[in-house]
């Protein structure tokens, strides 16, 4: 006798772009979710911060806060994971499982039906590609890896002569679209980015304040709410001075730390048009998009559109909220993914 | 062209670029016959030069493995296994693998001890009971892409020999024992994988002779010939090299979860149940009951299912360094 079974339902598919970020990490998922964490991943440093911590592992702000008491890591630094480091390959996989389960109501899209396309660094893309893929998988069912320019231009539908330029924590990207996928050739990516001025922020207090106890972490708080390039200021902000708390003026380390962007980024930006066919060198200088956290830097956007006086003038436009435009590109690209090219895509756990 | 044709084009030079470089896709489950997937290959001119060679290798090969006619019938995967009967193994015949360089389909996993040899014990917790546990956790976690059998279900007796038959008779690509060791009072814990090989090593000889214990069916002539046979083999690499994985897999998994574990390292050693292994085969122990705090770990299912899990990757990482392989051949 042959017993005839019904194959369960198929569970609803859901589409997903992610931004796997330096600093930040965006989710954008076709239920309407939007979330972000912060790229930190932190693990209790012995069994005392265990037990106060009460979890194996904290993502996102909350491993930012609690750092004392964690081995924190930022997985994707200078836009990289380490080679060979399990810690920081644990970590991308962390944030991966955090997003998701944010986005993801509980039971409501198994992972086996969630489809996923992910925006990273440009050079994260070139040298952990597989790296990548083997953290992915397992966590849904097909995964497109795409760089994080491409994802952007994607979404704003600016595919066609534009040049996007993603000033990220741990790189800056920049990229041009001629209506072709983007190669190597297309792409540049510089390790001027936000956590350089940070850096270079920090040392410049260090040294006009040296009485002062400042953070990398309280000059980057700072950077993120007072930078500027151009005319600016005053910055004045409270900083402990021999223990005490005192107001101190951060004005001109914070323009030079942010002007130290503007120069690498001119030779490149002139450097990447100068290699676009000549007749088409005019539309590409006119359409050029700044985006990514340090995009919001102000007046970096005029300082970059006055660089590109040199070729003749040009336009460039900063997205305003730069911290989703990464995934809501990644989203609208997994939309128009067909159902055959996402089975092309499955992973070796992938059962959708 | 329209909009939608251009975004079309880049779509799919998205999707062929990330299949350059991605791994090979596998069929849906949905797709009939949800086992793993054979690529077709074309075959290369040299290949097909080796055909003669391998056709005689094989027929010589299946000659001298004739089965006898009272055989225990093959041992089912993704069932139960039934232990077959005693039977004295014949010396494994050498196998150039880079001649099939086939991927890994089928997986044996070899809970050690079991019935009446519990293996090591500590704080009510028995190696024979942990192996089995961890070798469930991970069957479930490898059925996905891999065909997986167990050479034992439940707590029971199975000979070390039938162990490895069973791997053979189930057309095996790897075998993997799964051991939890007992060491020194003032050594700390750690994980070790060993594949078949000698040692001079006294304390290797030590742990040799407990796994050996229950081995049964061999005299000491049968074990020097079998292994004087062995050795020199080409399985003997690839044992290595799934140990190496499976070994950095172990120590990178457990480490994170336990900083003070040390990385014993990839070993060889005269064990038994890896003799008559006619594929790559390991003995990983995972974990060792003769450290306090390591127990307190292993009273917990979560660090249970982090071992399972590091054996998982290891096995894939061994699994997936085979693939170029195979594309070579189909070049």
């Amino acid at each position: 006798m042959t017993t005839q079974t019904t194959a369960p339902p198929k569970p609803p598919v859901l589409k997903v772009g992610i931004d796997l970020g330096t600093s930040r990490s965006s989710i954008s998922a076709a239920n309407g979710e939007r979330h972000m964490v912060r790229s930190y991943v932190g693990w209790p440093r012995d069994m005392v911060a265990r037990k106060v911590l009460k979890r194996d592992v904290l993502v996102g702000i909350e491993a930012l806060e609690k750092r004392p008491m964690l081995d924190l890591r930022r997985p994707l630094e200078r836009g990289l994971i380490k080679e060979g480091s399990a810690r920081d390959e644990q970590a991308v996989r962390e944030i991966v499982r955090r997003l998701l389960e944010l986005a993801v109501p509980e039971g409501r899209n198994p992972r086996s039906a969630i489809h996923a396309v992910v925006g990273v660094p440009a050079e994260t893309l070139r040298v952990n590609r597989q790296n990548l893929r083997r953290i992915l998988d397992g966590q849904v069912a097909s995964t497109m890896i795409v760089s994080e320019p491409f994802a952007v231009a994607y979404g704003l539908d600016a595919l066609v002569h534009t040049m996007v330029v993603d000033i990220g924590a741990g790189t800056t990207d920049l990229c041009v679209l001629m209506g072709r996928f983007p190669t190597e050739n297309d792409q540049r990516t510089l390790t001027v980015a936000g956590d350089a001025v940070d850096l270079n922020l920090h040392a410049r207090i260090e040294e006009r304040f040296p009485d002062a106890s400042v953070s990398i972490h309280m000059a980057r708080a700072w950077k993120e709410k007072y930078s500027f390039v151009g005319g600016g200021g005053p910055v004045i902000v409270d900083a402990p001075v021999n223990g005490r708390p005192t107001r101190i003026d951060i004005t001109e380390p914070m323009r030079t730390a942010c002007e130290s962007l503007l120069e690498p980024l001119r030779e490149t930006m002139l450097d990447l048009i100068a290699r676009v066919e000549p007749e088409y060198q005019a539309q590409v200088r006119n359409n050029v998009i700044l985006t990514g956290g340090s995009g919001l830097i102000r007046g970096l956007g005029a300082a970059l559109q006055s660089a590109l006086g040199e070729l003749g003038g040009g336009r460039v436009r900063v997205v305003k909220d730069p911290v989703f435009v990464g995934s809501d590109g990644g989203l609208t690209l997994a939309n128009d993914v067909r159902d055959e090219d996402w089975l092309r895509l499955a992973g070796p756990r992938g059962d959708q | 062209m329209s909009d939608r044709r251009f975004k079309r084009g880049l779509i799919e030079a998205a999707v062929r670029d990330n299949e350059t470089h991605g791994p090979t896709p596998l069929r849906s489950r949905d797709e009939p016959d949800a086992g793993p997937v054979r690529r077709s290959r074309r075959v290369s001119p040299w290949s097909l030069l080796l055909l003669p060679i391998a056709a005689a290798a094989a027929l010589a090969y299946l000659e001298l493995n004739r089965p006898a006619p009272d055989l225990p019938p093959t041992a089912e995967v993704d069932g139960p296994v039934q232990p077959p009967e005693i039977l004295f193994t014949g010396p494994p015949e050498a196998v150039d693998v880079s001649v099939f360089p086939l991927p890994v389909e089928r997986i044996v996993l070899d809970p050690g001890h079991g019935g009446s040899s519990p293996g090591t014990a500590a704080g009510g917790l028995t190696e024979k009971a942990l192996a089995l546990d961890i070798a469930y956790r991970l069957r479930n976690l490898l059925d996905d892409r891999y065909r997986v059998a167990m050479t034992r279900e439940a707590d029971m007796n199975v000979a070390l020999d039938h162990r490895t038959l069973i791997a053979n008779r189930a057309g095996a690509d790897v075998f993997v024992s799964i051991h939890v060791n007992w060491l020194p009072a003032n050594r700390a814990c750690g994980v070790e994988t060993y594949y078949l090989g000698p040692t001079d090593d006294p304390e290797l000889s030590a742990l040799a002779e407990r796994e050996n214990s229950e081995a049964q069916g061999y005299s000491l002539g049968d074990l020097r010939r079998l292994l004087d046979g062995v050795y020199a083999q080409a399985r003997q690499d690839d044992s290595r090299a799934l140990a190496t994985a499976i070994q950095a897999a172990l120590f990178v998994r457990l480490g994170a979860e336990n900083p003070e574990l040390r990385n014993r390292g990839v070993k060889s050693a005269p064990f038994v149940v890896l003799i008559g292994a006619e594929m790559p085969a390991v003995l990983a122990e995972v974990s060792c009951l003769s450290d306090a705090k390591e127990v307190e770990r292993l009273r917990n299912e979560s660090y249970l299912q982090s071992i399972a899990e590091a054996l998982d990757a290891g096995i894939r990482d061994y699994a997936e360094s085979l693939l170029p392989k195979a594309k070579l051949s189909g070049a």
